[in-house]
């Protein structure tokens, strides 16, 4: 294990390891941490009950990190709670968002690579287009066609309880039950590099000796791409996601903070206490706890799972050493 | 055939093939949607939805189904739609009280602007630190760099945004927010302010009113410092990763033996081979640079082109606009693409050639 030890002499890969641990902790026990109430709370926030105000409350026994008012009947939002709550969402969208990301950019590198001719033309022509179409033009477009098709259905004048029915068969709302606009929106436009990175690998060793001969002993194409070429060109591919699961979420938390509902709690809490961010007159910071422990979960997140993916990438790629 | 004029016709003829992919997924989603909304793209200049009651607007939408064919299959309907794209008919908006083109292209300079200086502060910045980082490598210099350029890449932006306005507009009351003043706003939307360009910054100048560029220019430092760090980094780590790959090999060895000053070896020889990397870097990031541009827009309360479509949130959207500004992004940043495309082309012989294998 001499390239293993490698890795682990760098205090930062220890960093990165510990940050993403402490979070993946906080997601597994969010039940045990912060146990929820069926009355009270919901959707990964909390309202502190019998707690009363305009102003958000500083930390307390019954709220652990504060407060922060909600400017609807003086009721309070337990920052806690959406803390730990708001790590496992944080960590299922990363996850799922950078895996189905890396699955379909490796597979359409691998396939194209593979291929070549027409197929490739066509998967690299794809490549180029959606490289040009910005993420948040995709998120909003996907969010409000699904908007629009609500809006609409129930227009139809469908008599009785048929809009209900309507609408259920719409291809598109089955499409958004099944998978989250925002998900699909940033899976769908983002896959491109690990596309490019597959293809370059895999033309790499295409001609190699093993793809020759399980060639030669009559396998599939399907099976030589799944058992041969992926798991032989798939570590850089590993690497990209996992320094992009950071960067998934601080998109989705950014896309929330600007009003756009792409659920990240994390986003909305900051969203929601933005006019606390700034103190009174006297004293700026006067209500840090609305925004400092949201803030540092946040920036901790991208800090551990980018310092995670540049230490795999330093590891495994001996040209930057 | 000179080999740039043979990239730049290349380059030229796969554009509309790129936007022909994407409009026609676009149209493929939109095809999913009942056939009213595919009705209000071709919804006349001038509707004003609420003046018709819903029978009306029922019996109007009818009408357009059975006059532009939206009964027919898909390749049909694209056709009609990707058309009357090509004629510059984007459609109506009753929502904006607008048509979509001219609302898009009215704000275009806003968002320009902000990436302009934007662009104008991270691009040298981030070469010069990373050649700087990457010549050095090992060095407190290069340990600096590297410290500051991932915490530039790691906070995001809309933190980084309101850690700013705290400091630099609530305590200290240097840079407010949004694009102008109240007064200045009022001024160059008079008859007596003449638009050249659409930025306020040289239009007040050429309009000789330096007041208003120092204005403008005051407001623009904190959402383009916001912009910058992050592209900084981003840069700075690739040209440095370019500088150390460079570095090893022989013709620099060569430079090196033939006793050129380690001030030419850097920037002639080094930096020249350290740009073809970065630039396409750049280029894959300039979609994310367009969505970053937006989130600064809408943070710091610019009303540039994101206004169109993030306002929409509060009410009921529209598919002309939604759809406009989907195609309206798309084009804008296969053109910044394009631009890259040729500055690489033209610094390095190496990228004109490889076009013709592909």
């Amino acid at each position: 294990m001499k390239r293993g030890s490698k890795f682990l002499r760098h205090w930062q890969n220890w960093l990165g390891m510990g940050l993403v641990a402490c979070f993946l902790f906080l997601a597994l026990a969010a039940p045990w941490l912060a146990p929820s109430d069926p009355k009270t709370s919901g959707d990964g926030f909390r309202l502190v009950p019998g707690l009363k105000g305009g102003l958000p409350f500083p930390p307390r026994p019954d709220a652990p990190l504060g407060t922060v008012a909600t400017g609807v009947g003086g009721r309070q939002l337990d920052v806690f709670y959406t803390l730990v709550w708001g790590s496992r969402s944080a960590i299922r969208f990363g996850l799922a968002a950078a895996c189905f990301t890396a699955l379909i950019g490796v597979l359409a590198g691998a396939v194209s690579a593979f291929a070549g001719g027409w197929l490739k033309g066509l998967l690299m022509r794809t490549t180029d287009a959606f490289l040009a179409f910005p993420i948040i033009a995709g998120v909003i477009f996907f969010m409000q066609l699904l908007n629009l098709t609500k809006a609409y259905i129930p227009n139809q004048g469908v008599p009785g309880s048929g809009s209900g029915a309507a609408l259920a068969a719409n291809p598109l709302v089955i499409l958004f039950d099944w998978i989250d606009p925002v998900l699909l929106a940033l899976i769908l436009f983002s896959w491109m590099p690990y596309a490019r990175l597959t293809y370059a690998q895999v033309l790499n060793i295409r001609q190699a000796e093993f793809v020759q001969a399980a060639q030669a002993l009559g396998a599939s194409p399907a099976r030589i791409i799944f058992r041969h070429l992926i798991p032989n060109s798939i570590a850089p591919a590993i690497v990209l996601a996992a320094s992009q699961v950071g960067g998934m979420v601080l998109l989705q938390a950014t896309l929330t903070f600007i009003g756009i509902p792409a659920g990240s709690e994390w986003g909305e809490m900051l969203a929601i206490g933005r006019r606390w961010i700034i103190g009174p007159l006297d004293n700026p910071l006067g209500y840090w706890w609305v925004f400092t422990p949201i803030t540092a979960a946040l920036v901790l997140f991208g800090v551990g799972w980018n310092l995670l993916g540049d230490g795999l990438n330093d590891w495994l790629n001996p040209r930057l050493r | 055939m000179p080999p740039l004029l043979r990239f730049l016709i290349y380059r030229l003829v796969s554009l509309p093939i790129t936007l022909f992919i994407i409009t026609f997924i676009l149209y493929g989603f939109v095809m999913l949607t009942p056939v009213e909304v595919r009705a209000s793209l071709y919804f006349p200049e001038g509707l004003n939805t609420d003046r018709l009651s819903d029978a009306e607007l029922h019996r109007f939408t009818n009408s357009i189904i059975q006059k532009y064919r939206l009964d027919e299959p898909f390749p049909v309907q694209y056709a009609a739609w990707a058309g009357n794209l090509l004629r510059g008919n984007w459609g109506w908006s009753p929502v904006l009280g607008e048509e979509v083109l001219p609302a898009l292209l009215r704000r275009t300079p806003v968002s320009a602007e902000l990436a302009l200086y934007s662009l104008l502060t991270f691009a040298p910045l981030g070469l010069w630190s990373g050649v700087r980082a990457g010549a050095r490598k090992g060095s407190r210099t290069d340990y600096n760099f590297r410290f500051a350029a991932f915490v530039g890449v790691t906070i995001p932006t809309f933190i980084l945004a309101l850690v700013l306005m705290s400091i630099f507009y609530v305590a200290l009351h240097w840079f407010p927010p949004e694009r102008l003043g109240y007064e200045s706003l009022h001024y160059i939307r008079s008859e007596a302010f003449h638009s050249y360009t659409g930025l306020v910054t040289i239009d007040a100048l050429l309009n000789g009113q330096p007041r208003i560029a120092l204005e403008a220019l005051q407001h623009l430092v904190l959402p383009v410092i916001t912009l910058c760090l992050g592209y900084w980094g981003l840069l700075g780590r690739v040209t440095r990763a370019a500088v150390i790959e460079e570095q090893h090999k022989e013709y620099i060895t060569a430079a090196r033996a033939r006793g050129l000053s380690e001030r030419a070896l850097v920037w002639k020889h080094l930096f020249r081979n350290a740009l073809t990397p970065a630039l396409t870097s750049s280029m894959l990031s300039t979609a994310a640079l367009f969505t970053s541009v937006f989130v600064v827009e809408i943070i710091f309360s610019f009303r540039g082109v994101s206004s169109l479509v993030v306002a929409s949130f509060t009410y009921t959207p529209d598919a002309p606009t939604l759809l406009g500004f989907a195609v309206y992004s798309a084009v804008i940043v296969l053109l910044l693409m394009l631009i890259l495309d040729l500055l690489m082309a033209w610094l390095d012989p190496r990228v004109r050639e490889q076009v013709i294998t592909l």
